[in-house]
């Protein structure tokens, strides 16, 4: 009977989590305070933290050597770095991949900005069930402000960065 | 004439030894065979079974298993580097260790209680028809027509 309780809670868990993952809240109309990670850097050396970019605009990148939207997107995310380093951050998260191909990935299209590999708790909570490429905008504070659930087109994006790089909030 | 019949026995023999060759290769890896393998490990994007996903991520993790398979990794290897790429969402069953060990007792757990279960009811049913008292609204059988029986039955008898 214990048993019986504890898989029923499981379940129930595994409902509210899907609802309260970081798109779905951010896709309601919420900003809510994006939850802190820490994940070993791709090409090794240590790890990164989101948290080491606060108080910077900061884009979330989940993202996947096999996925072809990423391949549109890297460049665009590599061209906001390199325009607005200091004021806005990218980090690319790495998920449902193998290290050695998105290591490939990131030399084919000399990314620069920080990548990061997840065997896929951060993204599970984040996204939840991922679209691939799945990408967040931060403000300052680390709040979501935006949420792009497929890959990001320039002008949407750059619609979402302009308030927040005028507002400086 | 002879030299058809060496062709075709040759032809024979080519197709045979390809035909024991197929079993052959896929046996070819550590202990394990890649469709076995496929059936163990699940698409980590689309949560589907590896051997049932088109999805590009399973296209990638099949062309690896090709690769460790002729390089003699053993299946532990290889469940371990995905677990270590993908985490434990790429194992179609879960490890028997920790929380998980769960998946593992309940339904063995689910199994024996039920079968306690059944066997009560059935002795309780068996008890009710074991010899008690006749259920309500069945008439009494008549001593007077019962020691007619009885007389009739010792005539069969006699």
């Amino acid at each position: 009977m214990l048993l019986l309780a504890a898989l029923v809670l499981l379940f129930a868990e595994g409902l509210v989590r899907n609802k309260t993952t970081v798109a779905a809240l951010a896709g309601g109309g919420q900003r809510p305070v994006a939850p802190d990670f820490t994940l070993p850097n791709l090409f090794g050396h240590g790890t990164t933290s989101l948290a080491s970019l606060r108080g910077r605009i900061v884009l979330v990148n989940f993202w996947a050597s096999w996925c072809v939207d990423c391949r549109d997107e890297a460049p665009l995310f590599q061209q906001i770095e390199s325009q607005y380093r200091g004021r806005v951050a990218v980090i690319g998260v790495d998920a449902s991949d193998f290290v050695a191909d998105g290591r490939r990935f990131a030399r084919q299209y000399r990314i620069t900005y920080p990548l990061v590999h997840d065997t896929g708790s951060v993204l599970n909570r984040w996204v939840g069930q991922p679209s691939f490429p799945d990408t967040f905008v931060l403000d300052r504070q680390g709040r979501v402000v935006a949420y792009f659930d497929g890959a990001v087109v320039a002008s949407n994006l750059s619609g979402v960065l302009a308030p927040l790089l005028r507002s400086g909030a | 004439m002879t030299g058809l019949r060496a062709r075709v026995a040759l032809g024979v023999a080519v197709s045979m030894l390809a035909l024991l060759a197929v079993p052959a290769a896929a046996l070819a890896c550590n202990g394990w065979t890649e469709p076995s393998m496929e059936q163990q490990l699940m698409c980590p994007v689309c949560h589907e079974r590896l051997d049932q996903s088109y999805s590009p991520v399973a296209d990638q993790i099949r062309s690896n298993l090709v690769h460790w398979c002729t390089q003699g990794y053993s299946a532990d290897r290889v469940r371990s580097i995905l677990v270590g790429q993908f985490g434990e969402v790429v194992l179609a069953a879960p490890p028997a260790q920790g929380f998980d060990l769960l998946a593992w007792l309940v339904p063995g757990a689910v199994l024996a209680a039920g079968a306690l279960v059944a066997g009560g009811l059935v002795r309780a049913w068996s008890r009710g028809h074991g010899g008690g008292p006749d259920p309500p609204g069945r008439p009494a059988v008549d001593p007077a027509l019962d020691a007619r029986i009885d007389a009739d039955l010792a005539g069969f008898d006699g």
